[in-house]
């Protein structure tokens, strides 16, 4: 679907340069159609074409280099023709193609083997389109992943139900029936969201918190709502209100529970996240060893600390440092 | 008067220009002629503006990967040095006969999209549009309901970047677990790597006078890039670095005790009986961190300097939500 923001500055001249090289190949298309295969608005074709038909350059004049039929734009056909000296589409900036190939080399992990080729050709590929010789200022190394990412990425591809053993934030293992829809990462961590059978609603579930993962058979449409929202959990009402003091080391905490929040600087902030049950606070907190403060309310503050001292019981005497 | 050139349609009069000038083209000719700087441009006026501008333009190219040179022609060996510039076609398009297949381009969509709203969304876009440009469309039935992401929360990831495409030394504050103190760093700044979901810089640290690691989350300070630059590291370099805190990982190890059924047991894929095993880890303050969440189930067993941490790590925190 056509997105409708608005190019300018560095976007809408890389674009410029992006369209010019697909219409020297491309003569006579319908706005509608570049539109969709460029994932912009038409206005925004129309507008740049217009720009680059216009482009007076050097000792030419505007015309020598580019001739735009405005007859057939009129009727939402683009017709550009250019003089021979541009030939093609430019190659991929440095931190473009250093963007992308970190991408691929994420995914690899994540596809089956004949995209894992693909990927690694096009890693091939992007190290001979960038505009560099230089290695890339930037490289993600592949994720080793969950033991159980490729049997889940299966089921979401072929929409197939699947069956597991789950241990929920309260430590309860349960058998359930998931209806796969989307798979997403946070970092190292994967997760499933997807309709709960057992709970009739959809849910969201931590992939190293299943076991003994079966695929069932494929399941029919469902009308769900918030599954390709940017949050992992989604909000309820009965969920308390955590007043938090994030550490900048732990931003990542943040960009988990809400991603929405505009970080910046170097230093706290305080930031309210909502937490559905406060049973799993303390595991949440501990993880950023203390740079990660909860204010309020009280009660969340017990549960933090509650958490605290039962894992400091359960320790060793003899592993005590004084 | 003419109607105002904005920033896009300068650098796209500007680019075309300089690739269908063959001869290149001189600083005055460039002003006299060229959209975007022949409306102010004046002979004989002041030109420190102007200048100023085309320096600019020249940074945005460059950081766009649109490589352009300049020369000084052999015949104008005189008194009369002037440089003359251009782009070369050979360094501006895709390397000849590359194409892409439909799924190809799927999966480089997918690369594109690892970004979401980090910092490098915009260049992954600016990508994802010359990839478009080359024509081909995505067919991506297999990769549906899959989203991936990688974040950059570290506000001192695009800066280093950066530096390292610059190869620009750099110097920041660096705050090493469990010192109460930073330390100024003065690097020259190698490469980012994202190693299991943690951003680390690779670069030579000028003071010990050795390669060293930083994490980048351990950066306390703004990025000072300095006007010094020194000589990329040669290849292999970074791959030896890598391979070096591979070698480092695997001569670290923890045994590590749970209970059937605990969460640990799930997240470590445990066999069923199993309650004993054991994992390498990189750094003993990230897998200390990692551990926490699991720290009321889990028995350091060895070695005890991880015990420790832990326990410190949940004294802290339950000494912050007394």
């Amino acid at each position: 679907m056509p997105r409708s923001s608005s190019l300018s500055g560095a976007d809408r001249y890389n674009f410029m340069l992006a369209l010019t090289g697909y219409l020297i190949n491309n003569r006579q298309q319908k706005l509608s159609d570049l539109a969709n295969h460029f994932q912009v608005t038409e206005k925004e074709i129309r507008s740049a074409v217009v720009t680059i038909s216009l482009s007076g350059v050097g000792l030419y004049r505007p015309d020598e280099l580019f001739f735009l039929d405005y007859d057939l734009l009129e009727e939402g056909i683009v017709d550009l023709s250019f003089a021979p000296t541009l030939e093609a589409v430019p190659r991929l900036s440095t931190r473009q193609a250093a963007a992308i190939a970190s991408g691929l080399s994420y995914l690899m992990n994540l596809v089956d083997i004949n995209d894992q080729v693909q990927i690694k050709e096009l890693l091939e590929i992007l190290g001979r389109g960038a505009s560099t010789t230089k290695e890339l200022p930037f490289v993600v190394q592949p994720n080793p992943g969950d033991r159980d990412l490729a049997l889940v990425r299966q089921a979401v591809a072929e929409s197939r139900a699947l069956k597991c053993s789950y241990i929920n934030s309260a430590g309860e293992i349960t058998e359930r029936e998931i209806e796969p829809q989307l798979l997403e990462s946070r970092e190292a961590n994967w997760f499933l969201k997807g309709f709960c059978r057992s709970n009739q609603e959809l849910r969201v579930f931590r992939l190293d918190r299943m076991r003994e993962i079966v695929l069932l058979q494929q399941f029919g449409e469902r009308e769900l709502t918030g599954v390709d929202s940017d949050h992992i959990y989604s909000v309820r009402k009965s969920d308390t209100d955590v007043l938090f003091e994030v550490e900048p080391e732990a931003f990542a905490l943040i960009a988990d529970y809400k991603p929405e929040f505009e970080i910046s600087g170097n230093k706290s902030v305080q930031v309210r996240i909502p937490i559905g049950q406060l049973e799993s606070l303390g595991r949440i907190v501990a993880r950023y060893s203390g740079k990660v403060r909860v204010l309020a309310p009280a009660e969340a503050r017990l549960a933090v600390r509650e958490f605290a001292q039962r894992a400091l019981g359960q320790r060793r005497p003899e592993a005590v440092a004084e | 008067m003419p109607e105002k050139i904005d920033l896009s349609e300068r650098l796209f009069n500007l680019t075309c220009a300089l690739l269908v000038a063959r001869n290149g083209l001189s600083k005055a000719e460039i002003f006299a002629t060229v959209q975007g700087y022949k409306e102010t441009y004046e002979p004989r006026g002041d030109q420190t503006a102007i200048n100023r501008m085309f320096e600019r333009d020249k940074t945005l190219l460059t950081s766009a990967g649109i490589p352009w040179r300049s020369f000084i022609p052999q015949e104008a060996m005189g008194d009369n040095q002037e440089f003359r510039y251009l782009i070369a076609n050979e360094d501006f398009v895709w390397p000849k006969g590359l194409t892409l297949t439909s799924k190809q381009v799927a999966l480089l969509n997918l690369a594109a999209q690892v970004w979401a709203k980090a910092s490098l969304s915009a260049d992954a876009n600016r990508a994802i549009h010359r990839i478009r440009a080359m024509g081909e469309m995505a067919d991506g039935s297999s990769l549906i309901g899959i989203a991936p992401r990688i974040r950059t929360h570290e506000p001192c990831f695009l800066p280093l970047s950066t530096a390292i495409e610059s190869c620009s030394r750099v110097s920041f504050d660096y705050l090493k677990p469990g010192e109460s103190e930073f330390s100024v760093r003065n690097i020259e700044p190698w490469s980012l790597q994202n190693i299991g979901g943690q951003w680390l810089l690779i670069g030579f640290d000028l003071d010990r006078d050795e390669p060293r690691n930083f994490l980048l989350r351990r950066i306390v300070s703004e990025i000072d890039i300095q006007d010094v630059t020194f000589e990329a590291p040669e290849t292999g370099e970074v791959a030896k670095a890598l391979a070096d805190l591979e070698l480092h990982k695997l001569s670290q190890n923890a045994k590590l005790k749970t209970s059937t059924g605990s969460a640990a047991w799930f997240h470590f894929d445990l066999a069923a009986g199993q309650t004993e095993f054991e994992v390498n880890f990189m750094d003993l303050y990230l897998f200390a961190e990692e551990l926490m969440e699991f720290a009321d189930e889990i028995e350091v067993l060895e070695p005890q300097p991880l015990a420790d941490l832990i326990r410190a790590n949940l004294q802290r925190v339950s000494d912050l939500h007394a």
